[in-house]
């Protein structure tokens, strides 16, 4: 090899490794998601937004059979109703409501300036705005004051995540002032379309006004708060006037077939704020509301004393109960019509099969009929009724005790376009009147309340209800007690059952006036204190992480 | 760069073809004797320079051809030492080869080169291939498992083709996930898809001297692993394969029918329920005469039935078996491998499909084209098959675990219903093996790799260029059968899976280019040795998967996207994904050498990423090390040292395995709601974020005693990793996820010990070797995170990784009497649902004075309430220890891995009986509190209903996770053939996993993981077959 070639033979190697290093250290590092949208090139056309308000929907829950109360109970103890709740470390029920008013905040901001007109916007803000309401009403329910959240923080440094719990009373008026914006720029609930069905609309905003109205002003008042409560009332009172002014809602005519597919659509004029599953028949969006009936809940015995009999009159007044039950029927016998629409009597067509008490269903109380569906039961929790969250009889109920809370009084006009209307429906022969409470030294705070229990078993409300009417320290820590046992009307045997003696005793103890009262829980098993259990614990975790911003709730 | 890549290939491809013959001349015969003056068969007889070469016989002949007569021959045989002898004319030359000083000349793998082991100064373990290939295990993965200190292989099943999850070298690097960097022949592969037969040796990398120029993604230790190539001398042709049994190693037994209804019905009494049956009712159960009667309530059946589900459900052994052939050989010009391996293992479940199949395909040419150039070309082929349920399954087990006892597996012959089988209390397992559907799962991946050195142009300097593309293709096939399970009039539907039936096919395609260059300069003046090494690499990747699923088919038995009820929106979904990323680097190595004594290196790499943003993007991670070989210095003379080495590293390593590929920017996520489309942001965008850097040091002992029979390891090292990307703890009112940010640290620290003994005695060979490491961390640094509860803590700040807190527990309480007698002397004092408590409940001791309700307190370790640190589930003292015996044809293997310490908590739900009502209890049970069993290891029965208030976290249900294992033992024996027809054929009998002493819970393995459940795919116990053959 000469010299010359071998110098060639460098240069040669010395370009190829040259320029090899040359395009190695040209080449592209800048990739972009090539498949999922940014955040940069989202939130410009309608689209968008209603895309955007449709995760509200997505994240929107129903809570079946809430057995938090005296109302329905399980096979073992609820740690609510009973008593035994611990503080936790962390809770969905404080971290889910975040992350849907997020949700809610963050279209509040981005969809402001999206490319079309401003109220377009506005519309699709309003559904927001509702959101953000309905998610921190949500919050107050249970923990009082919490952090209220107006933005959606962008920036982990950004010292709003440290703020502290904010007065229930300046949440409460935000939610009233986001629903003020909902009740200006949602449509009218007869402008949906229908392919729009189970979206928010004015009458929704205008119910929930009426809800958190009667909520915070009843708690206010009976928990002895600060805040003016009749300022509350008159929120809930001018809000369902409105409401019912406007004419656009009805109740629908059946209450049996109300809550099953008879009751879906804007055909039933009750329908106020519903929530969609589906498609029916096809259910991608499921619950198993009717499953659950079966084998998680039944009703208390005392939910079942609530009924008034056909004279109108309680059960400690009414010539009409039947003094000693001997069968599991009794209960049923000259009734509110609608407990035997709420409940399955003996030998009804149930979840499987004729009604045998304490044999084909789970629970030792009473089986919940109203809004079973055996074709429904059959999908094996994948129901598809559609869920009323808000129906009218809630507004006229709430605007009867609004009204009876502020003014110490209602007119017979107003009873008979609200309690008296429900009563009506159902064919109940006895109408609530102020005579009516005289005559019989009633208290017409506690009818209405009763009219309230009884309309709404299994809808979620005695919780609240109790809480806010602080009466939960008289009816929860008690002997929850269950259905008629009587040998010859099941399969299952008496020896091991515990259940009220022949004087309605139990170990010596006054429990009823029945005998055979299967006792589900013993009252010694449960306790409730009122210092404290009025609101729920903050979750351990987000008073560490708030730095001590946000503190406990009393006794916890 | 897909250009660049065409272009190199074809230059690559030209050269090949440029490949010519030479022949050989002058041939020379011998025989070689051992220093003992036995006949040496197996010695390799070699070409210096070439790849030319030969084998002696049983007698120790040879005969070679070689070049021209001025060639020099290379002797070498396991043992031995090689010896290099000048040809010098001879025709004839006979050779003694010494016994071998054990070890000095070992050569070791390390990134981008080999190294003389004695030269190393950093910390790298090298498994040889044979050690992979004689052990039957599941993969690659697996069979690595005990070999080496401070490397623990993570097993996660007996499931085919679900061993093993991956394998942790020396501990945690980070809270986060990190993955190991293995490297195939320098290309990032899956060491699980590899025949097990091809491996050369694997080395890993464990220190930063070793692996800092991996860089970016070396931080969790890297793996190279080496394939074999084509020798020199005639063609070869071997073949491996064994036929194994798999047996079941532990499970959960379950009760006879009768005993669950009775435990059934003592557990609802206690919760002050009704028993579920009457005592005459739970008497039918044990009657094997009275199975069934209508139930005319409710249009059912009432079965009395006592079926063993788990043992109808699950096959009392399965099988595995691999067989690998390979033909291998050339010249000095070319040499060439052709490998082929197929594997197959069927699984534990009964009916339907449970298996996995494996087939691996790889030719390998290298050729020397002149004096300056050679070349190396690569191909492969793997292809991984499973086939499973698609109720999956552990869910299978799961139910077959949770139905009744009592419920048959059939309906009665009386039925109307057009299924046979009976849903009636719970979803029928065995139904749905044999009916559920199934899943396909299809991977196959295809890689070719080129490689041109260029050297010798310039003394001592050598250009390397390589080019790799692996493709793969994944097909999967989801059929879902709708089964429903009908009451006895056949009206009512009792449970249905699948509803609606569905068929959903995945398919992606993906790709990974790497280029590399790599110059290499070595040289040497007097006692000075400088080798530098510089090179560049890029890598892209992109993978592109489609998703569809239709639902609704117009049959159960036709699946396929032409036949479904289209009319509905929601019963098609489809979905895209694209994912992409590139690496850019750029490293260097500069090791210089003095007299053999003095060893320092310095390594450097500079890598740039796609995942990171602009700014972020580019980071330099350093190391420096220095050996000392104290035995080579003049004055070192101490009785029997052959070896002593000291050398010390430090360097910094890159984790990037959590970044995801576009965490700077947000996006937007989308889902379906009933046909509507909706969009959200998921997360905050995290622009700051980069790389973890870990911070390694390490110190090391190597002594080699008695020509190097005993060779002895030790190691030190601590790392620290200062910016842990950890998940920002915040308040939730913030509302949103957010990435993860660079704030975290951890510590971490251990050693490492690995003692070895080979010697014979006669014609026994022997060899002993033992390994123990043990590695601790403490997370010094995490946003402030400190909140505990009873279970495992995976984070928190002044503690190790994955804590586990729970509640001092002292016995049973004898009575509800004692319980609240123990209330009224100590007010305050409260235990879990106060309500319940009765004889047989859990004794909780409270921490300080007992005048207050058991809880956690201000839930942190400073304010625990009640709450006591009860250990942590990462293992500590891993050790293996292995011994071997040759002679005379026979050899014989014994291998013990263990583990010294770990705790681990058993999911509640599993360990809970009627932790709902579906879950029953096992034969461990029988052993619950009665009034006259106080003594009991298990709480009374009780129909828990999700309350697990008897099985908090507490010093009763931690379980002591120590273990020793016979992971494997082996005889073997070599049948002597002629080795003119057959030059090797051995046959063995190996067990795996055949022995294990721990105090786990009987029914668990003891290395199932933290929050072990009842569904877990127990581990397998193997025994195998095996015939090794070389022609």
């Amino acid at each position: 090899m000469t010299i010359k070639s071998y110098v060639m033979k460098r240069n040669i190697w010395l370009v190829i490794f040259g320029s090899v290093l040359l395009s190695l250290g040209s080449c592209d590092l800048d990739f972009e998601p090539e498949t999922t949208l940014t955040d940069v090139s989202f939130w410009k056309t309608e689209t968008d937004l209603k895309g955007a308000c449709n995760r509200l929907y997505n994240l929107l829950q129903y809570n079946t059979h809430d057995t938090r109360s005296d109302e329905l109970v399980r096979t073992s103890a609820d740690n609510v109703s009973s008593g035994n709740a611990s503080v936790p470390s962390s809770s969905g029920n404080w971290t889910d409501p975040y992350y849907r008013i997020f949700t809610a905040n963050n279209i509040i901001e981005k969809g402001i300036n999206a490319n079309v007109d401003a109220a377009v916007i506005n519309r699709w803000l309003a559904e927001a705005y509702f959101f953000r309401a309905y998610h921190h009403f949500e919050l107050v329910r249970r923990y009082g004051d919490v952090p209220l959240m107006l933005k959606a923080i962008n920036d982990t440094e950004d010292p709003l995540l440290m703020s502290p719990r904010s007065p229930r009373e300046t949440v409460i008026q935000q939610c009233y002032s986001d629903l003020d914006f909902a009740i200006q720029w949602l449509p009218d609930i007869d402008e949906l379309n229908e392919s729009d069905w189970g979206r928010v609309s004015r009458s929704a905003a205008l119910a929930m006004k009426v809800r958190i109205g009667l909520f915070e002003g009843t708690f206010s008042k009976y928990h002895n708060l600060s805040s003016n409560h009749n300022a509350h009332l008159d929120v809930a009172i001018a809000s369902a006037e409105l409401l019912i002014n406007e004419g656009k809602h009805e109740l629908f005519s059946d209450f049996q077939t109300l809550f099953l597919f008879e009751g879906e659509g804007r055909q039933n004029k009750e329908n106020v704020f519903v929530k969609v599953y589906g498609p029916n028949g096809e259910g991608t969006v499921t619950h198993n509301r009717s499953r659950l009936m079966e084998n998680r809940v039944s009703v208390t015995r005392q939910m079942v004393d609530q009924f008034l009999y056909t004279d109108g009159l309680p059960r400690d007044l009414s010539p009409l109960k039947i003094e000693v039950e001997s069968s599991f029927d009794d209960v049923f016998v000259d009734r509110d019509p609608r407990l035997n629409m709420t409940l399955y009597m003996r030998g009804e067509a149930a979840y499987k099969g004729e009604y045998i008490p304490f044999s084909n269903q789970h629970g030792n109380g009473y089986s919940l009929k109203k809004g079973f569906l055996l074709s429904e039961w059959e999908t094996n929790s994948r129901e598809t009724i559609d869920i009323m969250l808000i129906r009218y009889a809630e507004v006229l109920i709430s605007y009867a005790e609004a009204l009876y809370e502020r003014n110490g009084s209602v007119t017979d006009e107003q009873l008979n376009m609200t309690v008296n209307a429900l009563r009506t429906r159902v064919g109940f022969p006895t109408l609530l009147t102020n005579a009516f409470v005289t005559a019989n030294s009633l208290n017409m705070r506690d009818e209405i309340r009763r009219e309230r229990t009884v309309e709404f078993i299994d809808e979620g409300f005695r919780y609240d209800d109790i809480i806010r009417w602080k009466i939960a320290e008289e009816v929860l820590p008690v002997d929850i007690l269950g259905a008629k046992f009587v040998d010859t009307e099941t399969s299952k045997s008496r020896t091991e059952m515990r259940m009220t003696d022949a004087d309605g005793k139990y170990e010596g103890r006054e429990i009823h006036d029945q005998s055979d009262l299967i006792i589900i829980e013993l009252a010694s098993t449960r306790r409730f204190d009122p210092a404290r259990d009025y609101l729920y614990p903050v979750p351990l975790n987000e008073i560490s992480l708030s730095g001590g911003a946000v503190v406990q709730n009393p006794n916890w | 760069m897909r250009k660049e890549f065409a272009k190199l290939t074809f230059v690559l491809g030209l050269f090949l073809w440029g490949i010519q013959a030479m022949g050989q001349n002058h041939t020379i015969t011998g025989t070689v004797l051992s220093s003992d003056g036995q006949q040496l068969p197996g010695v390799t007889v070699v070409e210096k320079g070439t790849v030319n070469g030969s084998i002696t016989n049983i007698e120790g002949a040879y005969q070679l051809s070689v070049a021209g007569p001025d060639a020099v021959l290379v002797f070498s045989s396991v043992g031995h030492e090689t010896v290099e002898i000048n040809v010098n004319g001879q025709s004839n030359i006979d050779v003694v080869l010494e016994y071998e000083n054990f070890g000095l000349d070992e050569i070791v793998v390390v990134g981008y080169g080999t190294q003389r082991k004695v030269n190393l100064t950093g910390a790298v373990s090298v498994v040889d291939g044979e050690a992979i290939s004689r052990k039957p295990a599941a993969n690659v993965m697996s069979s690595l498992q005990g070999e080496m200190p401070g490397v623990a292989v993570l097993r996660s099943s007996g499931q085919p083709g679900s061993e093993t999850s991956g394998i942790r070298i020396r501990g945690f690097t980070s809270s986060n996930s990190t993955s190991t960097l293995v490297l195939i022949d320098g290309v990032e592969g899956d060491m699980n898809l590899l025949n097990p037969d091809d491996i050369e040796s694997i080395s890993v990398l464990k220190d930063a001297a070793a692996s800092a120029i991996y860089g970016a993604r070396a931080a969790a230790g890297v793996v190279l692993i080496t394939t074999k190539s084509g020798g020199s001398g005639k063609v070869r042709v071997n073949y491996n394969g064994y036929y194994a049994v798999n047996v079941p190693g532990n499970m959960p037994e379950r009760v006879p029918a009768w005993e669950e209804q009775e435990m059934i019905n003592v557990a609802r009494f206690n919760a002050g329920g009704n028993p579920e049956w009457s005592p005459e009712q739970s008497s039918w159960v044990a009657n094997p005469n009275f199975n069934t009667r209508p139930n005319n309530g409710n249009g059912r059946w009432d079965y009395f039935q006592a079926t063993n589900w788990v043992n109808e459900g699950t096959k009392d052994y399965t099988t595995q078996q691999n067989h690998s052939l390979s033909i291998s050989g050339g010249d000095e010009e070319l040499n060439y491998l052709l490998s082929t391996g197929y594997y197959t293992k069927d699984g534990l479940l009964k009916y339907g499909p449970d298996g996995y199949d494996r087939y691996n395909l790889r030719l390998k040419l290298g050729a020397n084209i002149n004096k300056y150039m050679s070349l190396d070309l690569q191909t492969s082929y793997s292809g991984a098959f499973t086939e499973t349920n698609p109720y999956s399954a552990t869910n299978i087990l799961e139910r077959l675990y949770r139905v009744r006892g009592r419920q048959a597996i059939y309906v009665p012959e009386e039925d109307i219903n057009e299924s046979i089988y009976n849903g009636d209390l719970q979803q029928n397992a065995i139904d749905i093996m044999k009916n559920g559907g199934v899943t396909n799962n299809r991977y196959e991946k295809y890689m070719g790799q080129g490689a041109l050195t260029i050297k010798n142009v310039i003394e001592g300097l050598s250009l390397k260029l390589s080019a790799s593309r692996q493709n793969s293709n994944y097909n999967s096939e989801v059929q879902r059968r709708h089964l429903i399970w009908r009451d006895r009039l056949g009206t009512g539907i009792r449970f249905q899976i699948n509803n609606p039936n569905s068929l959903v096919k995945t398919k992606n395609y993906d790709y990974q280019n790497t280029l590399e260059a790599l110059l290499n300069y070595e040289k040497s003046f007097g006692n000075h040795t400088i080798n530098a090494l510089f090179g560049s690499t890029y890598e892209e990747y992109r993978k592109d998967e489609m998703s569809g699923t239709a639902r609704n088919l117009n049959s159960n038995d036709f699946f396929s996207f032409n036949y479904y009820d289209a009319s509905e929106p929601t019963n098609t979904s489809l979905s895209d994904g694209i994912s992409t990323w590139a690496m850019n680097s750029y490293f260097g190595r500069l090791n210089y050498n003095f007299n053999e004594r003095y060893i320092l290196e310095a390594n450097i790499r500079y890598d740039g990423s796609s995942r990171l943003a602009p700014d972020y993007r580019w980071q330099a991670f350093p190391s420096f090390s220095a050996a000392w070989r104290v035995n080579e210095e003049a004055w070192f003379d101490v009785f029997q040292v052959t070896n002593l080495k000291l050398r010390a590293s430090w360097g910094q390593l890159g984790n990037g395995a959590v970044l995801g590929l576009y965490d700077y920017i947000a996006t937007i996520s989308s889902g379906n709601h009933m046909g509507n489309g909706y969009y959200f942001q998921p997360s905050l965008a995290s622009q700051s974020k980069t790389w973890e850097t870990i911070e390694t040091t390490n110190i090391e002992v190597d002594l080699g005693l008695f020509n190097n029979r005993l060779n002895f390891t030790g190691d030190y090292y601590w790392k620290t990793n200062k910016d842990m990307l950890a998940s920002l703890q915040l308040p939730s009112i913030l509302g949103v996820g957010v990435s993860n940010a660079n704030l975290g640290e951890l510590d971490s620290w251990g050693w490492e010990l690995d003692l070895r003994w080979r010697d014979r005695i006669g014609d026994l060979t022997y060899s002993v070797g033992f390994n123990i490491s043990d590695n601790q961390n403490k997370l010094v640094k995490y946003n402030g995170i400190n909140t505990i509860n009873a279970g495992t803590i995976s984070l928190l700040e002044g503690y190790e990784l994955n804590t586990i807190w729970g509640y001092k527990t002292d016995g049973y309480w004898s009575s509800r009497d004692e319980y609240l007698e123990y209330k009224l002397n100590n007010p305050g004092y409260q235990s879990f649902s106060d309500g319940k408590i009765a004889g047989g409940d859990v004794k909780y001791v409270a921490q300080g004075n007992p005048d207050h309700m058991i809880g956690a307190g201000g839930g942190t370790p400073e304010e625990p309430g009640d709450l006591v640190y009860l250990g942590n589930t990462n293992g500590r003292y891993l050790y293996g220890l292995n011994l071997s015996f040759e002679r005379k044809g026979f050899d014989f293997s014994m291998f013990f891995q263990g583990v010294g310490k770990r705790a681990f908590l058993v999911q509640t739900g599993t360990i809970t009986p009627f932790y709902q009502t579906s879950t029953m209890p096992w034969t461990i049970h029988r052993d619950y509190w009665t009034e006259d069993n106080q003594d009991a290891y298990w709480p009374r029965m009780y129909n828990n209903n999700g309350d697990d208030f008897n099985f908090k976290a507490s010093d009763k249900w931690v379980q002591n996770g120590a273990y020793i294992r016979l992971k494997n033992i082996q005889l073997g024996y070599k049948i002597p053939f002629n080795k003119s027809v057959i030059e090797n054929a051995r046959v063995y009998i190996s067990g795996n996993d055949v022995w294990e002493h721990t105090n786990v819970l009987s029914v668990f393995d003891p290395e199932v993981g933290n929050n072990a459940s009842a569904n877990y795919y127990p581990f397998f116990r193997t025994w195998s077959l095996g015939l090794n053959l070389t022609f």
